[in-house]
């Protein structure tokens, strides 16, 4: 959750450009911080376009933005007002393997076989009826 | 302690998990398994997606450590494990971080004083972002200029090789190596661009580590640099066969890095 008081910091914005200047992602597509962070303020606007999904969440622009502004956070927030609309593409895989075996990147056979051969339990809860139940009920209640 | 392996660690390079297992125990820490986890979930793609679940989830996978600590080997559980704990209103140092744990607590007399064979390599180190970003929330080192895994490094007998790039990302985190394969290939692209000649690239996150293993062969021009966990160097420093790290699962190794890490130094270099 986008706490109110970083809402009101984030209003503190001089507009310069400090986040853009430190952005990988902004390199090579059309994602602009600033932008974003300047119509968020203004009009708490959520953009049009998927430009905010291309932030690796590096951390950069909020860790020197010289106000301080929360500025991965507010990132965030606006994506899931994005997935709201519709869950990016994307992220989907990952997203239904979650949801089937409570596990992002379930092993495939050679994994398995190599956490055999170095004496590696599987232990986690796709392995675990009973614990699956749980995740299945989070799902459930939440999705 | 409790180790929570996370997904990328068990499931595409369990040769991690048979480190961090095997240089804890040499360490004289306690370590168990925690049993019935699930994916911690990460945040640049379930906290992008749902927020409830991504809690929900998250404070499932802590509550089941009871009142032991939790250690992590991967930036991304890291961060998710701790932000949910501090939002659960959780205090005190609960999550740890392999690196900072092995660097902070146990110190790198310790850690020297249990090598049996110090590893002469030359080696570019990458920190990710997760572990030390944002500062508000990590505050584990420095977020721009960190030197925690040069000194683990150093401490094993490498040397570790400046380069200007060293803090850029990835480019596999926040849903952008899932989503975007394209833009995350670009930034990967940026980050080697004048890379160092080294033996490998250390890192501590496995997100990190499978974007440098699987993804370099898709940069033109460019001489795949094999890419190890600290924690495999370490558990080799410590005395574990090189047989024992899982190498098979990774794609970008070859014959020269596997020689001498087989080979290592008994001398101090």
């Amino acid at each position: 959750m986008l706490k109110d008081e970083e809402i009101v910091r984030s209003k503190s914005c001089i507009q310069c450009g400090t986040c853009v200047a430190s952005c990988y992602s902004s390199r090579d597509t059309a994602l602009s911080v600033r932008k974003i962070i300047n119509d968020f303020i203004k009009t708490g606007k959520i953009p049009e376009d998927e430009t905010a999904l291309y932030c690796s969440t590096c951390y950069s622009c909020q860790e020197r933005c010289p106000r301080g502004i929360q500025i991965t956070e507010i990132l965030f927030h606006i994506r899931r007002r994005l997935a709201e609309r519709e869950i990016p593409e994307g992220l989907m895989p990952f997203y239904n393997s979650l949801k089937r075996y409570g596990i992002g990147v379930p092993p495939e056979e050679q994994h398995l076989k190599l956490r055999e051969k170095l004496g590696l339990e599987n232990y986690s809860v796709q392995f675990r009826k009973e614990d699956m139940k749980e995740i299945r009920e989070i799902f459930r209640r939440l999705k | 302690m409790v180790f929570f392996p996370g997904c990328v660690i068990p499931n595409r390079y369990p040769g991690v998990e048979k480190a961090v297992f095997f240089t804890m125990e040499k360490l004289g820490i306690k370590l168990k398994p925690l049993e019935g986890y699930s994916c911690c979930p990460p945040p640049g793609i379930m906290r992008s997606i749902n927020e409830e679940l991504w809690y929900e989830l998250a404070v499932r996978n802590i509550g089941l450590s009871g009142d032991l600590e939790v250690l992590t080997a991967c930036n991304g559980c890291f961060s998710t494990l701790q932000d949910a704990y501090s939002i659960s209103g959780g205090k005190g140092n609960k999550i740890r971080h392999y690196a900072e744990f092995l660097f902070r607590d146990v110190g790198l007399e310790k850690i020297r004083e249990k090598v049996k064979k110090f590893l002469p390599l030359r080696v570019a180190v990458h920190y990710g972002c997760h572990l030390v970003r944002s500062s508000t929330y990590r505050n584990v080192d420095s977020p721009e200029n960190p030197v925690m895994i040069d000194r683990l490094v150093e401490t094993i007998g490498c040397e570790s090789v400046y380069y200007r790039t060293r803090m850029v990302c990835c480019g596999a985190g926040g849903g952008v190596g899932a989503g975007f394969r394209d833009l995350s290939l670009k930034i990967l692209r940026r980050k080697m661009e004048n890379f160092p000649n080294v033996d490998c690239i250390v890192v501590v996150c496995p997100l990190c580590l499978r974007q440098f293993d699987t993804r370099q062969k898709d940069l033109d021009s460019h001489r795949p640099i094999p890419v190890l966990h600290y924690a495999q160097l370490l558990a080799v420093a410590f005395g574990l066969d090189v047989d024992q790290i899982g190498l098979e699962a990774h794609s970008t190794m070859n014959d020269d890095l596997i020689n001498k890490l087989i080979k290592g130094d008994a001398e101090e270099v």
